[in-house]
């Protein structure tokens, strides 16, 4: 039987697979090309993965007793730990589709300088006394523009079919930087395309622009296809660690793919050839970048964090096989440190933290929050390692911001016990499956403005509830192993142990900024405005962050959810060759905290998980709140 | 008496400071045996907190405020206790902690040694970042029943192998528990690596502690 490969189907899309007896649900779905969820990367720690096996055997494991106790009779596995023995049919929930990403227009005003720009020429009849060559025309005619380029090699060979020898020839010139890239007959100037790229951990969005007219012509985003090694940067420089150059070319060909899926779909959209895409822009935390160019990212994995290159990038696209103009450039934006990318940087440029008078706090809420405080005069940067609760992971009905998660919820005290637990559910109108990192925020700070949830982060017991006459509880209650929870629906619960991983999760964020603020000399009194970043921060609350006090105690119309910036720099850069000089001197200017540095971080964080008083946080609390 | 341990095992539990001092100096006073004190009170307290821990009804800050209330209460009790203590009982196990080379974090190992501590072990803390020769050196010098070795991130778990393989390679295995912890560490991994023993928090450990060390006498 040596060599035989086994059937496994997946359900409901009928996709099959084939693979050699051993290999899990999980990495034959993942060769598949289908999405299970997980936050721990396949090592049967994050009980995210679970699938039903229809028909087939399917051994029971320790994780499975860990995480699935319940539906073991019918089958529920975690697909990363039940290798396959034979062939199967198996059902995988509904869950990880495509991703919500918060996509915005340019929020600044960026005169349009692009890098890449396509120069329209005429070029007159060449005679006996004006015998120049074609490449000397082509570059006379750019003189006259202004411009004294390089000639990319590839150009020659194209020039004489472009360029006549007995009449006057009307071409395109497409200079990037400095360097002629491409000659084409007649005017195609209206193509002249680049995309800006967010290049996220989890998801990956590309934006194409339009470089003539400076707008947005398709935007998509996607999961990054890393995401089966594992949810944060870790465990992706982990593979690497653990699988040598394999690994690592792996991690490498997965985002490759990644960004060449946007590129497919975003040029079909607006209906343009790769060729018409002159440049790519990218921002993306150190370790995706490394990954991106096949560089391991291995020492920043662990004390002292040492990156192989946190500077610029300027290459030509085709050698790290992003595919667009055969000459076309990738630029990278540089990053601050280990922790705090260039994402980062990009969210700088296109927030004008650091070039206006107003003091801001930006928070990227993510698995790694990072900080940026300050203004024109200094500006201070962190990162606070949250992990990964606001994405869903730890979290017993945790899930990602995708179709079914609950993203809002409100209590109502008021309304009585059928209308008080109002949902709000990513698809609309379709059964509520689970909590994503805004819902999650949201319930715990309902449950806190409710009276359900003490200073300390403990729920009030059934029988406290009831002895109180609380409307809402019958939704309290507690489970077989004594841990309390309150009943969202039938099915969604918030148990006790999920909030402590909020709790530590803004505990930790709370604690880089404050320390961020101490390093900055400043206090809450001199913030002018809070800024939320990072797809995740538009969904968020800015009322219920207040409240956990995840950020500082400021009016609620300072605190403002500014969208995935980074993307927004990304793009900024793409259209002006001077904001792009900005973004690249930032690091030079922005002062780095290393918070393993900070004398009294343990101390501050675990102050830091419980909540603030409610006087000083509830709606109306604050001089400037809007009236409740 | 009864009303006076009950006291000190609430003040324990919620962390008062005051209550819990005054109880157990009135234990003290009257001439309560030190050791019913410690067994039944203190340990007791320290027990339910452990259980109440890892049902999430208590956190961080509670945890770490019972555990200055149990060693004030401690430094009572303990001077009395020793005063009585028979010179042949055995002495506690000592605990050697460490957190793994490349790895800053130690809220948790310090956890698991305050609860070690109010549980009846020694604990000697080796500190973070703490590579396999220092670890080698300190069993050799000071001869722990247990080392504990804790690593919270995924690429600093697999330090626990070097560390466990060098134990090996200078003939220490045999002589020391190896027990391993922290967030990504697994009942399996610690298997793999051939741990003795693995807790996913500190109450457990302290469970898994005092099994392992039972067995090994
Ligand atoms: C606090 C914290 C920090 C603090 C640490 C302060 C300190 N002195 O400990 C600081 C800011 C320094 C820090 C830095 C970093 N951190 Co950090 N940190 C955390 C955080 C928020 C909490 C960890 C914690 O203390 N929990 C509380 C304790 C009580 O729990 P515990 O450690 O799990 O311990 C319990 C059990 O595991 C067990 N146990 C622990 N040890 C042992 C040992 C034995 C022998 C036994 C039996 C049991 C046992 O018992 C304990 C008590 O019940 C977590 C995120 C989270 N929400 O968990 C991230 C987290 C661990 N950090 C992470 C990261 C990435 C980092 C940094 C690399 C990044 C950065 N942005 O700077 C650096 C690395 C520094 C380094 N080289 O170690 C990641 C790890 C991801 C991964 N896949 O590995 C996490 C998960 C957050 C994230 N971004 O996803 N961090
Ligand atoms: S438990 Fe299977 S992927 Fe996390």
């Amino acid at each position: 039987m040596a060599g035989r490969k086994l059937e496994v189907r997946y359900e409901p899309s009928g996709t099959t697979a084939h693979v050699p007896p051993g290999t899990t649900l999980f990495n034959a779905a993942h060769w598949a090309g289908i999405p299970i969820e997980s936050t721990c990367g396949g090592r049967g720690t994050c009980g995210k993965c679970k699938v039903q096996v229809l028909e087939g055997h399917a051994e029971r494991t320790l994780a499975d007793y860990r995480h699935v106790s319940g539906g073991l009779d019918e089958g529920w596995r975690l697909s990363c730990q039940c290798e396959i023995d034979g062939d199967m049919v198996v059902d995988v929930p509904r869950a990880l589709m495509v991703p919500k990403a918060a996509t915005m227009g340019v929020g600044r005003f960026v005169l349009l300088e692009p890098n890449a720009v396509k120069y329209l020429l005429t070029l007159t009849t060449p005679t006996i006394v004006d015998a120049r060559s074609r490449l000397r025309r082509v570059i006379d005619a750019l003189v006259i523009e202004g411009l004294e380029v390089t000639v990319a090699p590839s150009v020659l060979p194209r020039l004489s079919a472009v360029i006549g020898d007995d009449e006057v020839s009307v071409i395109t010139a497409t200079v990037v930087g400095d360097r002629l890239i491409d000659v084409e007959n007649g005017d195609t100037t209206e193509r002249a395309f680049g995309v800006s790229i967010d290049v996220g951990t989890t998801t990956v969005v590309a934006t194409l622009m339009d470089l003539r007219s400076g707008g947005a012509a398709a935007v998509e985003s996607t999961i990054n296809r890393q995401a089966p090694f594992g949810a944060d940067v870790l465990t992706r420089v982990s593979h690497t660690q653990m699988h040598g150059p394999e690994g690592l070319e792996q991690l490498r060909a997965a985002i490759v793919a990644t960004i060449d899926g946007l590129l497919g779909s975003v040029c079909a959209t607006a209906g343009i050839g790769r060729d018409d895409v002159l440049e790519v822009v990218a921002a993306g935390n150190a370790t995706m970048l490394h990954l991106l160019l096949g560089v391991d990212p291995e020492s920043i994995g662990h004390s002292p964090f040492i990156a192989t290159f946190l500077e610029p990038q300027d290459l030509r696209a085709a050698d790290v096989d992003v595919e667009i103009h055969p000459e076309g450039r990738l630029v990278l934006f540089p990053s601050i440190g280990a922790y705090v990318g260039a994402d980062i940087v990009a969210d700088m440029l296109a927030t004008g933290v650091a070039r206006e008078p107003v003091t801001r706090l930006l928070v990227d809420v993510g698995t790694n929050g990072e900080i940026v405080i300050g203004n024109e005069d200094r500006v201070v940067t962190t990162a606070a390692p949250a992990g990964p609760a606001f994405e869903g992971g730890q979290i017993l009905h945790g899930m990602r911001a995708t179709e079914g998660a609950i993203e809002g919820v409100v209590l109502d005290v008021e309304a009585g016990e059928e209308g008080a637990v109002r949902l709000q559910v990513i698809g609309g109108d379709v059964e509520p499956l689970g909590l994503c990192g805004s819902g999650l925020i949201d319930i715990v700070a309902q449950l806190r403005l409710t009276g359900l949830l003490d200073g300390g982060g403990m729920l009030l017991s059934p029988d406290e509830a009831l002895a109180q006459e609380h409307p809402l509880a019958s939704r309290l209650q507690v489970d077989d192993e004594g841990v309390r929870r309150f009943a969202l629906t039938d099915d969604v619960m918030i148990t006790q142990r999920d909030i402590r991983e909020l709790q530590q999760a803004k505990g930790a964020i709370a604690t880089g900024i404050e320390a961020a603020m101490r390093e900055r000399g400043l206090t809450v009194a001199g913030l002018d405005e809070v800024l939320l970043a990072g797809s995740f921060g538009t969904y968020i609350d800015p009322l219920g962050a207040r409240v956990l006090g995840l950020v500082p105690p400021v009016a609620v119309d300072r605190i403002r959810a500014v969208g995935n910036t980074a993307s927004e720099g990304a793009k900024m850069a793409l259209l002006s060759f001077r904001e792009r000089e900005v973004a690249f001197e930032l690091p030079g200017f922005v002062e780095y905290l290393e918070l393993s540095g900070v004398e009294d971080f343990n101390e501050r964080f675990i102050a830091n998980v419980g909540f603030p008083p409610l006087e000083l946080v509830r709606p109306g609390a604050i001089a400037g709140d809007p009236a409740p | 008496m009864h009303e006076d341990l009950e006291a000190l095992k609430r003040a324990l539990i919620v962390a008062d400071m005051d209550l819990g001092i005054a109880a157990v100096q009135r234990l003290v006073d009257r001439d309560a045996d030190p050791t019913w004190i410690l067994e039944e009170g203190m340990a007791v307290a320290m027990f339910d907190l452990g259980e109440m821990w890892k049902r999430g009804e208590v956190f961080l800050p509670e945890v770490v405020a019972s555990a200055e209330v149990f060693k004030a209460c401690n430094a009572i009790v303990e001077p009395v206790l020793l005063a009585r203590k028979d010179p042949d009982a055995p002495t506690n196990a000592l605990v050697l902690l460490a957190t793994v080379k490349g790895d800053l974090h130690d809220l948790g190992k310090n956890m698991v040694g305050a609860m070690l501590r109010t549980s009846g072990f020694d604990v000697h803390d080796l500190g973070k970042d703490v590579g396999a020769d220092t670890i080698i050196q300190a069993i050799r010098q000071m001869q722990p029943a247990i080392i504990g070795l804790s690593a919270l991130l995924t690429t600093t778990v697999p330090y626990q192998e070097t560390v466990i393989k060098k134990l090996e390679a200078a003939g220490l295995r045999d002589t020391v528990i190896v027990m391993v912890g922290g967030a990504p560490v697994t009942p399996e991994w610690a298997e793999k690596i051939g741990a003795d023993g693995y807790a996913n928090n500190a109450p457990e450990a302290v469970e898994i502690a005092r099994k392992l060390v039972g067995a090994s006498q």
